[in-house]
């Protein structure tokens, strides 16, 4: 399964049928949800396609008003999903450390790569894209940072 | 894609959902309460108002003006030396006032 994660959002895309209730059986309490054409997690999945400064979104408090796709909402007001915690937060609050292979086109890593996950240089991990491969086992490629 | 969402308005302050819009272009005066539509492309915010309110106390003051003109033309009728003969303008001014009334009430 095709894994791309745009500033902190989810989408997975299916290349053969069974793979989202296998990825979903690695991870308790977390569930997809289909949204258009692909799957996201469920907790963002009605994600609204606008926010305003000070109002709620999906359980945080938006930065700024922007309208667009769900990804440009996070985008522009910092936001990431903590699927550990299940919900929508600052980016800024993700403490996690990645660690990164850059060596070769691609890597194999154990677990998912927590947006907004901070680098030895303090940057932190915002796009990539992945294969979920089996297990908690993924294949990462254009890992991006800010 | 754009989305316009219910919005109001009062001193240049666009609210949706009692969030407050900034910077936001408001395309009319902006000053007197009002609802309308904000309508949202990326950060970009425009207000639009319905301006049939506008419209309404428009029609309505003109309504009171023409009033005032045939309460004042009646009574100069009546001290004239040919009392009567602005009638006819008297029945135009009335006839003119309904017509306006009915223009309000009938607003697209």
């Amino acid at each position: 399964m095709k894994i791309k994660c745009l500033h902190g959002y989810f989408i997975f895309e299916e290349t053969r049928a069974g793979q989202v209730s296998e990825f979903m059986s690695h991870y308790q309490g977390l569930s997809l949800t289909p949204v258009d054409n692909y799957f996201t997690f469920t907790a963002i999945a009605n994600a609204p396609e606008y926010s305003l400064t000070g109002a709620d979104f999906l359980g945080a408090t938006a930065t700024k008003s922007y309208e667009g796709k769900p990804w440009e909402i996070f985008k522009q007001n910092g936001f990431v999903y903590n699927f550990n915690t299940d919900s929508v937060v600052s980016k800024l609050t993700i403490t996690q450390r990645a660690v990164l292979d850059g060596t070769a086109n691609y890597f194999i890593s154990n677990g998912l790569i927590m947006p907004g996950a901070v680098m030895d240089d303090g940057s932190r991990v915002i796009d990539y894209s992945a294969w979920h491969l089996s297990d908690k086992k993924y294949k990462y490629s254009e890992v991006t940072f800010e | 894609m754009s989305k316009a969402i219910p919005a109001s308005c009062v001193n240049s302050v666009v609210t949706v959902s009692d969030s407050e819009i900034a910077p936001v272009t408001i395309l009319s005066q902006g000053k007197k309460a009002s609802t309308g539509l904000a309508i949202m492309d990326g950060d970009v915010v425009t207000y639009v108002t319905s301006s049939v309110s506008d419209i309404k106390d428009l029609i309505s003051s003109l309504e009171v003006i023409i009033q005032q003109v045939v309460i004042i033309t009646t009574a100069l009728d009546g001290v004239t030396t040919t009392p009567g003969s602005a009638a006819a303008t008297i029945a135009q001014l009335t006839f003119l006032k309904t017509q306006l009334g009915l223009t309000k009430e009938n607003l697209k």
